[in-house]
């Protein structure tokens, strides 16, 4: 077992007595994206920015690659930062410098000569696929391009860790799904670790490992991402989850349901392990029985699939098949 | 009563001479330090890049307490300075002297206001990279707020051609010290009248370049 890239340990920040983080303990691995969601206020930028010490701890410990960054003097830190790049949700370019020059401009402050240096920017401006919009100025730009000189501009420097803060939260979904897809491969094709911050588990989703879930400075759950959806344990995570999967109508949802749908209502919980659609065909054989599927959905998540779908059922049999359906997989009956 | 303007002519090309060179060492050198006191003012405060509190009260106090001083009074009152300096607190030499002293204090509030437009974010990316604050303030303060800057020294420009009539008092020169001397104390409006249309030219001339400037800079 390596030592893991990032560490927390028992990390605490307060700002003028109001307490950001409270006993924050962490383990980000080199080679992983790691997703830390929360409400806002949770203290989520505040624990991003302790990881290139944009901000110092108040108490515990921050480790970086095995080196404790937390009283390292600014020049030190300085050198750290070199191998940590950062995006931003309102990506924070520079007005006054095209899209080149945004990108450049790390280059610079890292000593690059200018050989190098426009050497290394048409290859980042291939990779994120905006070069030829290199003599650009940042208000010419759409959000989503932006971002991707945002993504340039942070990996310029060869980082072995990509800070995300709530990096698409400013964007379109259809954008949002361009610039996640172009931060997987980031983190496939050049191995960068990633933190990625934010309020949607739909991000969370599509391309976290693990993720650590933030609620009032506390970490209050974490683990992988199949674990977490599949059994989240706290309220709030559970919240985040059903944002994604809407494992279960509504109240709003249930009383138009109803209106249409008179039969027995049950939600059952899918899975690749779970053969809920399996029970379903053998049911139409065996029973005189009927389903309607009336609310729900299966969504990926990494190599696996898992969703909730909400089934009308009607018919003689409809007790012998709620009996075989939770015999495979959890169902719920809603009344 | 006529005009004699073959004797005005000189005297008022002297004047225009005196105001132009007056505003320019002015905006040059009241500029420049204007500029680095400002940022010194905008660097230091509390979440700056280089915050100091003790060093940004002492500099916002002083600037505070030179800012309201009206021009008149100060170009008058710094006469012991002036003297130490120039050699001599009278000529146009000893105006300029004030009117950069002055203008370095005005001067450094407008740069300020306009480094607080930048976006913080912008400047927390540079953190993020590694730079150093003073290739943050060298590299990216100036250029970002470059726009708003030149719309502020436009500013200036006016406000200093202002003062520099104020400089007569000193026996400093200038278009308003000749329009004072040879038309308002003669009773002479056509002097004065030259005169203020002089100023009024020179001070479109200069809106109008600082304003096609700043469009250029923002691209707008």
């Amino acid at each position: 077992m390596t030592a893991p890239l990032i560490e927390f340990r028992g990390v605490g920040k307060t700002f003028g007595g109001v307490t950001a983080l409270d006993r924050v303990d962490l383990t980000i691995d080199a080679g992983e994206i790691y997703a830390v969601i929360g409400h806002s206020g949770a203290g989520k930028s505040t624990l991003v920015r302790l990881v290139n010490a944009l901000e110092r701890p108040t108490s515990g410990t921050v480790l970086v690659d095995g080196v404790d960054i937390t009283d390292l003097p600014e020049r030190r830190l300085r050198q750290v930062r070199l191998g940590i790049g950062m995006v931003f949700q309102q990506f924070n370019l520079l007005r006054s410098r095209t899209v080149f020059g945004n990108v450049a401009y790390p280059l610079k402050v890292a000593g690059w000569n200018k050989a190098d240096r426009e050497k290394r920017v048409a290859e980042l401006l291939n990779f994120v696929g905006i070069a030829d919009r290199a003599w650009h100025y940042p208000d010419q730009l759409s959000g989503g391009q932006k971002q991707r000189v945002g993504i340039a501009r942070a990996l310029a420097t060869n980082p072995r860790i990509l800070l995300a803060d709530e990096s698409t939260s400013a964007l379109d979904p259809e954008t949002t799904g361009e610039v996640l897809r172009l931060l997987r491969r980031v983190n496939r094709e050049f191995g960068v670790t990633i933190v990625v911050i934010t309020h949607e588990m739909e991000v969370v989703r599509e391309i976290a490992d693990r993720v650590a879930v933030l609620q009032d400075g506390r970490v209050i759950e974490q683990g992988p991402v199949r674990t977490v959806f599949a059994e989240p344990r706290e309220p709030t995570t559970k919240k985040f989850v059903e944002t994604v999967l809407r494992a279960r109508p509504d109240p709003g949802d249930l009383e138009r349901i109803r209106e249409r749908h008179p039969g027995r209502l049950v939600v059952a919980r899918v899975s690749d392990d779970r053969r809920v659609g399996g029970v379903l065909s053998d049911a139409l054989g065996r029973y005189d029985v009927r389903f309607e599927i009336v609310h729900g959905g299966v969504k990926e998540l990494g190599s696996t699939s898992f969703g909730s779908l909400t089934l009308e059922l009607t018919g003689a049999d409809v007790d012998k098949l709620i009996a075989d359906l939770r015999a495979a997989t959890d169902v719920e009956e809603l009344t | 009563m006529g005009t004699n303007w073959d004797t005005l002519r000189p005297l008022l090309f002297d004047s225009i001479g005196q105001t132009l060179w007056m505003v320019a060492a002015t905006l040059v050198v009241g500029g420049f330090l204007g500029l680095l006191l400002g940022i010194a003012l905008y660097s230091t405060r509390p979440g700056g890049i280089l915050a100091n509190r003790p060093v940004h009260t002492v500099l916002n106090v002083a600037v505070n307490i030179i800012r309201p001083i009206p021009f008149i009074i100060f170009i008058t009152a710094i006469g012991p300075v002036t003297i130490a300096v120039v050699g001599t607190q009278l000529g146009t030499a000893a105006a300029t002297f004030a009117l950069i002293a002055a203008a370095t204090f005005g001067i450094s509030r407008i740069v300020e206001q306009n480094l607080v437009t930048i976006d913080p974010g912008v400047i927390e990316a540079a953190r993020a990279m590694g730079a150093s604050p003073l290739r943050i303030i060298t590299s990216l303060l100036v250029p970002e707020a470059l726009g708003p800057l030149i719309l502020g020294y436009t500013f200036v420009f006016v406000a200093v051609v202002d003062m520099s009539a104020v400089a007569g008092a000193i026996g400093g020169g200038g278009l308003g010290d000749f329009a004072i001397v040879y038309g308002y104390q003669r009773f002479n409006w056509a002097v004065t009248g030259v005169a203020v249309a002089i100023i009024i030219v020179l001070v479109q001339l200069a809106q109008f370049t600082g304003n096609r400037l700043a469009r250029r800079v923002m691209r707008r």
